[in-house]
């Protein structure tokens, strides 16, 4: 279940605090319910990385996810996701440890995004460097795949 | 004391979180959902199915006790007291459709004595005067659909109105001691009429218990719904005090040491640093370190000092001698930190970089000095410097908000 607004500003808190003592830079967008923080990746790259609320595990702890975009997909039925392409991102995604590929909704159409989730309230700030530069090293890995430094 | 003035000393946090929740759209739609479902209506007549109803016939000294009770405590719906079997030492209360149902086990009935069992019968009351049963805090607790802050803040009120119901209990029954039995019988299951339980050692065990919970660094706690037996008799003999002294500041000071100790059993970033019992050795050496900075620790950061020093700490025996060696104010906090059996979450780590924020700017500023200090300190807890600067940016940036 999706926070309501006061406990998704006081995650959103939870999630700069934490972010500053693992000494990553970053800011609060309110409107938009998210943490973002900028990466540096190899070749002088850059990635964004989004921090948001997810909600509360099984046995109610406050859950965070972890995102960074690596390749929108503007039409409603992402037909640039081949079968062929799809097939190649779930076995990335045996691969990939603190990350995984995943499909979100994005205005009309979708973006492909690497992400993780962690629980907020006992993670440590290594936990969450470790996460989030997994997460941006995934995104980015995949977007040069594709293209060039887009997001 | 009279239970007719209830309402002067029920603890502030059960007042307050109870009208926190009462406030909450989420909260408000699941009460309405219970009450339109069977819970209520089902309550009578379950008891009356499997238990007894206490009658002047059936259970005099229980009949009086209760009659006694319902005369001081006039306003709750018609009360009616069962007695159900049941080996544990228990008791609970819970509305009926127009009744006030109160339940004792048959063990509580047999285990204790009148005045014990006015502590009980006084505590089980009190949970209606003030109007607990209006909110179904155990449906609430256990509805994995409420909002994570509601579900928080439950948990919270659940212990909170112990606390008050513990004081109707302790002024229906007139006696710490005959309270302190009572509640040490159910805590331990011991039921030997030789028992003597001083409330002054009961309530010295939670001593030893905080100092347990700061050791393991245990957060653990927040799910319970009541408040650790020693606590309970802390909380007790410290309201008992206040209404010695007959001093209405002497109560408050009372009630805000209780919402600390309450405070350990809440989730690791729950309410403001500096008041985290956990975490007062980090407050107090590292404050005292970054105080010294300028060489002297001004009156203001005496106080504060003062206010945050862990229990049995002789602040000035402690001033004076950081005043010589100031490094040895760093080695205290660096002992405590690795001295904690669990790692620290960076939440924590946060609070108590924060919160040496808070103590730094009691003198209304916070130098260069200070805050390479901090670094220092920070640096124990792993923290690098550019984190140290930003935690101190949000500190900057929410109270100049907040101002």
């Amino acid at each position: 279940m999706l926070p309501d607004d006061e406990e998704l500003q006081s995650v959103l808190r939870q999630i700069e605090s934490i972010a500053a003592v693992a000494g990553l830079r970053g800011s609060i967008d309110r409107n938009g319910g998210v943490f973002v923080m900028g990466f540096a990746t190899d070749g002088g790259r850059s990635q964004q990385v989004i921090v948001r609320p997810a909600g509360a595990s099984l046995d109610g702890k406050r859950v965070i996810t972890i995102s960074s975009p690596a390749w929108p997909l503007p039409d409603a039925d992402a037909a640039a996701l081949t079968r062929e392409l799809a097939l190649d991102l779930l076995k990335r995604n045996e691969k990939l440890t603190f990350a995984r590929y995943g499909l979100i909704a994005h205005g009309p159409g979708w973006v492909v995004v690497a992400s993780s989730d962690l629980p907020v309230d006992t993670l440590d700030a290594e936990e969450f460097r470790l996460h989030a530069s997994s997460v941006a090293e995934a995104a980015d890995t995949l977007e040069r795949a594709i293209g060039p430094d887009m997001l | 004391m009279r239970l007719a003035d209830r309402d002067a000393w029920r603890f502030p946090p059960d007042r307050d979180l109870a009208a926190r929740l009462r406030a909450s759209p989420a909260v408000q739609r699941r009460i309405a959902s219970t009450v339109a479902g069977s819970g209520p209506r089902t309550s009578r007549s379950a008891m009356l199915a499997s238990a007894v109803m206490v009658d002047p016939a059936v259970l005099p000294h229980l009949a009086r006790a209760i009659a006694g009770l319902r005369d001081q405590l006039p306003g709750i719906p018609d009360l009616e007291l069962f007695v159900y079997n049941d080996a544990d030492l228990n008791g609970f209360v819970t509305p009926g459709q127009s009744r006030t149902i109160v339940a004792l086990s048959s063990a509580t009935v047999n285990h204790l004595d009148a005045e014990e069992l006015a502590y009980v019968l006084g505590h089980e009351l009190g949970h209606a005067a003030y109007g607990h049963l209006d909110i179904p805090a155990g449906v609430l607790a256990a509805d994995r659909t409420l909002p994570i802050g509601d579900a928080a803040r439950v948990r919270s009120w659940q212990r909170a109105m112990e606390i008050s119901a513990d004081r109707t209990g302790l002024v229906a029954c007139g006696s710490l001691s005959a309270a302190a039995r009572a509640l040490f019988k159910v805590a331990s299951g011991i039921v030997a009429t030789s028992v003597v339980a001083s409330p002054q050692l009961f309530a010295g065990q939670w001593q030893r218990l905080a100092d347990e919970v700061i050791a393991a660094g245990d957060r653990d706690f927040h799910h319970i719904s009541h408040p650790f037996p020693p606590l309970r008799m802390r909380a007790m003999l410290l309201f008992q005090e206040a209404i010695d002294a007959g001093d209405p500041q002497r109560l408050s000071v009372a009630d805000k040491a209780i919402a600390a100790m309450l405070g350990m059993m809440e989730p690791s970033d729950s309410g403001e640093p500096i008041a985290d019992l956990r975490l007062r050795a980090f407050f107090f050496w590292g404050g005292l370190y970054l105080a010294l900075e300028d060489g002297a620790v001004a009156l203001c950061e005496n106080q504060r000092l003062a206010e945050i020093a862990p229990d049995g700490t002789d602040v000035a025996a402690a001033v004076a001698a950081a005043h010589a060696q100031p490094e040895t104010c760093l080695e205290r906090f660096a002992e405590a930190f690795r001295g904690r059996r669990r790692r620290f979450s960076a939440l924590e780590i946060h609070r108590i970089v924060y919160g040496l924020l808070d103590i730094a700017r009691t003198d209304g500023r916070v130098s260069a000095g200070e805050i390479a200090r901090l670094e220092r300190l920070a640096e124990v807890m792993g923290v690098p410097p550019q984190g140290c600067a930003l935690v101190a940016a949000q500190f900057a940036k929410e109270r100049s908000d907040a101002a």
